[in-house]
């Protein structure tokens, strides 16, 4: 009989588990929980989110609503079941009041659904860009002052077509949900603009080594007429590399979608990179922007945020940066419109917060529309030289696009879609239609 | 003859009173313990039974089993597309789940069965790259890196199992599973079908020799086992509502390998010490230091250091533990 053991070990059990239930909570302090990764491919992202909200607290004086802020730090390493698990531990175990987090796209994907069981629970969402996060699964409880991959890249396939004349194009993209949400906002603004063909190539996130594609795409470049990034991170940096290395650049152009171009890589890319362009609803390289472009209003907030930052960790301020700043300055405001009273007027601290006006934001004014999601400008955006370092600079704006892009006046329809995966939308315009919604504003597809 | 009747009923007694403390002590755990603490015993019972389900292959078969997470996935993967994409209700998810489980290790067990230690160990791990694989890049069925989210909670007898909101029943629930897998492994190790799969280990020759279908006991054994790892893969995504590519990969094997190692796989109490230690350690640690990792794996490198049969092969081998052991009755 050895079933007692099993006993034994029981006992050993509770009280190992007994010792960390005994953690002592203070009442007026305001804990924060920020989950990102720290580890993997979007390390980067991750520490630039903790570093922008390290940043706003700091500038709150270490307080909001005259209490004690503690940030908690979790890792959730770009994966989805991490992501779960961490958000679970830090709300039980630290008893947080809000999160701010995820930062991948499968995170986020995960983390809406786990939001059902505590619709009380602030979650402020800072980089993570599926848009189905405060779309088709939307919860009152979630919102985004950040951005989605569709919303982002609509403009760019539009831009690529309508002023570059690039029509027929080959992308390489990780394969998960967040560079799918990109190319379907892409491929729409492409076939609606007059693009021929879009063809994908995917790969599993942490690729170094990218001569298989890379040789498919030489055998194909004579076709084509510019090649697209849609990676991030150290993925990207190699996939750069291995263009230059494979003499790509001879045959065909290189651009690349959002976080592809960030301002983290531009170093690592070197002077290569110059005159790539990408979009995103971020630059970094604001005040470098034609006349005209920007209020002196909106550049003297953004300097003042880059001083900042630079001033502080002596980089300048990536996107996941300005995002994690973002959302902490949401939530203080959300919490000093509720006098600081986040235990009792849970519902009133969701109102503010999708009520918070964010005029004041360093990337430039936005609002947060009736699903909590961002309406903001995006811009296009091409590396230069500026002062002896590579930046993004605007070199076209485009206003108050909402997570619908030009689809705003049919919400509905447009939620009907098929969400994006790694094969909606096709690559091919002329099947985007057969599909359902075409790639025109009107929903209805070119005869 | 009166006095070793006294001394054996003397002795139940003791075991009986052993029994009952445990008993409240497990009964009475949700009402005691914080939230946190909740969740972690709730989690801590059903990887057991996912390592329960290695060190019963490991220790009897001597097969070192790496598809066990595999078949962790395929039971949680076929409840998620089952009743999130195909809208199936309750039962049927759950039932399936476990056949599926128990059908890959049919498949897997005709070709692994006939090797042994490292290409065993090789092919099951190939086995886990492709489960790994599917689950990541079918997307159409599995939705690739986002997982299956939002997997609904358990209703038994109109009553809500939901993990998050009713965390006690579903404690309960989980307690319940992993009493009732305990004893029955245990059944199973003590049958004539037991023993003769512990004899494959020692010596399937002789045993051949004997007239016993060595690879029929041994790809029943592995099915047993798939069906073990099938049921904490149900829980364990009933519980975390999400099941994803990596939840089924690199990260579990690891956890799942640690786990066996450290509380030592001949022991039927191990995978439950190992369990514990490694996620209590790891939960505990995490929110101190952000070089956690490094504090954990050298807390792993050294415990496997000192004991290399795990920590129960080590507590075995010391006076106290026989002492505990008869203070309860047993012997």
């Amino acid at each position: 009989m050895r079933i007692w053991k099993m006993m034994l070990a029981g006992c050993f059990m509770v009280g190992l588990v007994a010792v960390g239930s005994l953690t002592v909570n203070a009442a007026e302090e305001i804990r924060i929980g920020v989950a990102g990764p720290h580890t993997g491919f979007a390390a980067e992202f991750g520490s630039a989110e903790y570093k922008g909200v390290e940043l706003a607290l700091e500038e709150l004086g270490g307080k909001i609503a005259g209490r004690p802020v503690k940030l908690i730090k979790s890792d959730t390493g770009c994966d989805a079941s991490q992501a779960v698990k961490k958000f679970r531990d830090t709300l039980l175990r630290d008893k947080v009041h809000a999160f701010i987090g995820p930062v991948c796209g499968n995170e986020g994907m995960a983390i809406v659904d786990w939001a059902k069981d505590y619709p009380d629970l602030p979650i402020i969402v800072a980089y993570s860009a599926p848009e189905d996060v405060t779309m088709r699964k939307r919860q009152y409880n979630v919102v985004r002052p950040g951005w989605t991959g569709t919303q982002t890249n609509y403009y760019l396939g539009e831009y690529v077509v309508k002023e570059l004349g690039w029509k027929r194009i080959i992308m390489i993209g990780q394969d998960y949900s967040f560079p799918w949400g990109q190319a379907h906002g892409f491929i729409r603004g492409f076939c609606r603009a007059g693009g021929e063909k879009f063809f994908k190539i995917w790969h599993p996130p942490n690729t170094e080594d990218y001569s298989s594609y890379l040789l498919k795409v030489r055998s194909m470049a004579k076709d084509y007429d510019a090649l697209a990034m849609n990676t991030a991170g150290s993925d990207c940096v190699a996939l750069f590399k291995q263009f230059f290395e494979f003499g790509l650049d001879k045959q065909m152009k290189l651009f690349g979608f959002t976080n592809a171009l960030d301002s983290t890589s531009l170093k690592t890319l070197g002077p290569k990179a110059v005159g790539i362009v990408s979009c995103m609803h971020y630059v970094e390289g604001l005040e470098y922007a034609g006349k005209g472009m920007f209020s002196k209003e909106v550049t003297d907030r953004w300097l003042r945020f880059k001083r900042a930052y630079m001033k502080k960790y002596g980089e300048v301020p990536p996107c996941g940066g300005e995002q994690g700043y973002v959302c902490l300055m949401l939530y203080n405001k959300a919490v000093l419109a509720v006098d600081g009273d986040i235990e009792n007027k849970k519902r009133e601290l969701l109102g503010a917060l999708h009520a918070a006006d964010l005029s004041d934001a360093p990337r430039g004014p936005f609002k947060l529309d009736q699903y909590g999601h961002a309406t903001q400008n995006v811009y296009i955006r091409q590396v230069q030289k500026h002062d002896g370092r590579l930046v993004n600079v605007p070199i076209k704006a485009y206003k108050n696009v909402s997570q619908f892009t030009a689809y705003g006046h049919m919400k509905e329809a447009y939620m009907a879609q098929p969400p994006s995966s790694r094969d909606y939308p096709p690559g091919e315009c002329s099947k985007l239609c057969e599909n359902g919604l075409g790639p025109y504003p009107d929903g209805h597809c070119p005869k | 003859m009166a006095s070793a009747n006294e001394q054996s009923l003397n002795h139940r007694i003791k075991r009986r009173v052993f029994y009952l403390v445990v008993v409240l002590l497990a009964v009475t755990l949700p009402f005691w313990i914080s939230r946190f603490g909740l969740a972690l015993s709730t989690q801590i019972m059903y990887l057991s039974i996912l390592v329960m389900s290695f060190t019963f292959m490991a220790s009897h078969g001597g097969l070192l089993s790496l598809a066990q997470v595999s078949f962790f996935g395929i039971a949680g993967y076929t409840l998620g597309i089952l009743s999130v994409k195909a809208g199936i209700p309750f039962p049927y998810p759950y039932l399936l789940g476990i056949l599926m489980a128990a059908f890959a290790a049919a498949i897997l067990g005709l070709i692994a069965i006939r090797v042994n230690a490292i290409p065993f160990l090789m092919m099951t791990l190939a086995f886990g790259e492709i489960t790994y694989g599917t689950a990541r890049h079918w997307s159409s069925l599995t939705n690739g890196d986002n997982g299956i989210n939002d997997i609904p909670d358990l209703i038994l007898f109109g009553l809500s199992f939901s993990a998050a909101k009713e965390p006690v029943r579903f404690y309960f629930l989980v307690l319940v599973v992993f009493v009732l897998c305990f004893w029955l492994l245990h059944k199973i190790n003590r049958s004539p079908f037991g023993l003769a799969h512990q004899a494959t280990k020692q010596s399937a020759t002789r045993l051949e020799a004997l007239g016993y279908p060595v690879f029929a006991i041994k790809y029943f054994a592995f099915i047993i086992s798939a069906v073990y790892a099938g049921v904490s893969g149900l829980l364990g995504s009933t519980f975390e509502g999400t099941i994803n590519p990596d939840s089924i990969w690199f990260g579990t094997i690891m956890f799942m390998l640690i786990a066996a190692i450290l509380g030592g796989v001949n022991s039927p109490v191990g995978p439950l010490v190992g369990v514990t230690i490694a996620i209590v350690l790891e939960r505990y640690i995490e929110p101190l230091t952000q070089h956690y990792r490094i504090v954990v794996g050298t807390i792993f490198l050294f415990s496997i250091l000192l004991a290399r049969q795990g920590i129960m092969g080590f507590i075995e081998k010391t006076g106290s533990y026989r002492r505990v052991r008869r203070l309860c009755g047993f012997d």
